[in-house]
């Protein structure tokens, strides 16, 4: 979606309260942002409660100011309530076998697979958080560096640093791991 | 999909990760688990749904208004990408320069004491800083022309009285603009500018230019000439001289440096052949003004009686000195052929003393004759008061301002 097209959406949730402009806009940013906090909060369905308190609060917000950007908005948001979230976290609870049970794998996802991805995924967890966010946005969401650069708030460039430190980062422990397996 | 089936088959051997090449497919095959936040597609609908439902809308509506080939989003795509910045800022700049300009040609005209004159002064200013220093003195000479038509234009108004304070100033302005241009000329010099004796050629042209301006101002008027004029020509010969001397020892220097600098040497001549032609013009103004006070002795014979005058003796010898001042002019201009320019411009400051000798000579005498009619115009108001029905003889013919009104009290 073209970024003209997302201000004339953003115009019209302004002026109208156009929910199914917000709609839209929903559309094109709610997988980044549970991809953005699946990796920030340690449930799942922690991820999908805060997703919808993000486009809540987003409506408040873009119905009664003007948003020049509503994805970098939308990632302002998810910050500030990871941050709430953390305030109010209470870690005695059991994590993992929450983690586990919430989990909802496809059928099709065989047993080694998630093997793979799962072991991937404790890599990106265990990487410094501006790495992580950048090759989270970047691979998983499929986002271009100028979109990257406006979600968190950084230049182009300072985003394609980030994601080659990142890229190396991970390549250093994914084979560290295999070397230890092996 | 090629990507899943590539590590799916590449799972199922026996080493879990790939150590290097293939780390940016397996973070992108990432994006189709669960665990890194994918969600099926009827699963983001139900959310959407949700939300929808919390923002208080019904899932399906309007969808037309937001298609982007609609009238709806052409209208707003032209409104908000094209008509309005440049709206905005044709308006911004329209505003901005014809403010601005409106204010500035306003100011133009106006004169110390008014509103406006400190806008004009800042413009000048303003273009004084955006110049360069051989710039900066021409402006210079330019605004001391603003501050003597401001003089002339101060005293020519007709309604209220003037303020004497104000003329002052102006005076005082033209002074300080003169002087900054000899100044400048001076750091041109003192940087060994190539350009110095160019730019000090077009200084004095601009301050002989005001000096003939002066000159005409005071034969209009056929008047003698006030203190105040007075102050003016002497500043404005002052800063003639010293630009010339600026001229001619840049060109000295110069001449050292690069004897066969043509450039310079013409623009030397035309300062030479101004000077002269200056000389020339003071020599008739003064004429005229041995003229005037002829005539004005012999108008007011009855009156200037006790008053202390020359004898037309003296006045026929005044007359001769001024026609023999200029008599060193054709040997200045063999010297200056020879390139002795010092010397030339030595022998035009000889001829300038002379003339300045004359100059004072008459000034007095002009006071002279200024204070004698004055007091007799003073006892013969005071006599018409006291007489009402009497009306006494010789009348000055003229005006009660008669003769002797400022020279510069031209428009």
């Amino acid at each position: 979606m073209s970024s003209l097209r997302q201000k004339f959406l953003t115009f019209r949730v302004y002026r109208h309260r156009d929910a199914s402009a917000y709609g839209q806009l929903y559309d094109l940013h709610a997988d980044r942002i549970r991809r953005f906090l699946v990796f920030k909060v340690p449930r799942r369905e922690d991820a999908d409660e805060l997703t919808s308190e993000v486009f809540l609060r987003g409506w408040e917000y873009m119905t009664t100011s003007n948003v020049e950007n509503s994805g970098a908005l939308f990632f302002r948001i998810a910050r500030n309530l990871v941050a709430d979230f953390y305030r109010k976290y209470h870690p005695t609870e059991e994590i993992d076998a929450a983690s586990e049970v919430a989990s909802r794998e496809s059928v099709q996802e065989t047993v080694a697979t998630k093997i793979a991805s799962d072991d991937l995924i404790d890599q990106l967890r265990g990487l410094k958080e501006e790495y992580r966010d950048v090759l989270v946005m970047r691979y998983l969401s499929e986002m271009n560096v100028g979109e990257i650069a406006s979600a968190i708030e950084k230049t182009p460039n300072a985003v394609r640093v980030l994601l080659h430190r990142a890229t190396k980062m991970l390549r250093a422990r994914t084979s560290n791991t295999s070397g230890d397996d092996v | 999909m090629t990507t899943c089936r590539y590590v799916s088959s590449y799972v199922t051997l026996p080493f879990p990760i790939s150590p290097v090449s293939n780390l940016r497919q397996q973070l992108k095959a990432l994006k189709n688990s669960s665990q890194a936040g994918a969600v099926s597609r009827s699963e983001h609908e139900a959310q959407k749904a949700k939300l929808l439902l919390a923002i208080g809308h019904e899932a399906q509506a309007v969808p037309a208004a937001v298609e982007p080939v609609s009238p709806v989003y052409f209208k707003w795509y032209l409104r908000n990408l094209v008509s309005r910045p440049i709206a905005i800022s044709a308006a911004g700049f329209v505003l901005l320069t014809s403010g601005w300009m409106t204010t500035v040609s306003a100011a133009a005209d106006s004169l110390p004491g008014d509103t406006l004159y400190s806008i004009k002064l800042v413009t000048e200013r303003a273009q004084l800083q955006l110049a360069s220093l051989d710039r900066k003195a021409v402006l210079h000479t330019e605004f001391a022309e603003r501050r003597l038509d401001e003089v002339s234009a101060l005293q020519g108004q007709v309604t209220g009285t003037v303020d004497p304070e104000l003329v002052r100033e102006a005076v005082d302005a033209y002074k300080s603009e003169l002087a900054s241009a000899n100044a400048n000329l001076a750091q041109l010099q003192a940087s060994n500018e190539s350009v110095t004796v160019e730019a000090a050629g077009d200084v004095q042209e601009r301050i002989s230019a005001l000096e003939v301006k002066i000159d005409a101002a005071v034969n209009d008027t056929q008047s003698t000439v006030t203190a105040e004029v007075r102050e003016v020509q002497e500043s404005t010969r002052a800063a003639s001289d010293a630009a010339v001397d600026v001229a001619v020892e840049a060109a000295e220097q110069e001449d050292v440096a690069a004897p066969d600098s043509e450039q310079s040497r013409a623009k030397l001549e035309e300062v030479f052949h101004r000077e002269i032609g200056t000389l020339h013009g003071r020599q008739a103004f003064d004429l005229h003004r041995v003229e005037t006070i002829k005539a004005t002795m012999a108008e007011y014979a009855g009156v200037l009686n006790g008053a202390l005058l020359p004898t037309s003796d003296a006045l026929s010898l005044l007359r001769r000195n001024i026609d023999q001042a200029t008599e060193a002019v054709p040997d200045a201009m063999k010297v200056f052929t020879k390139n002795d320019y010092r010397g030339a411009f030595d022998l035009l400051r000889d001829v300038d003393a002379d003339l300045l000798a004359v100059e004072a000579a008459l000034a007095e005498i002009e006071i002279n004759i200024i204070t004698a009619v004055s007091t007799y115009q003073q006892d013969q108001a005071a006599e018409d008061e006291s007489n009402p029905g009497y009306t006494s003889a010789p009348e000055p013919t003229e005006e009660t301002s008669g003769p002797f009104q400022s020279p510069l009290n031209q428009e």
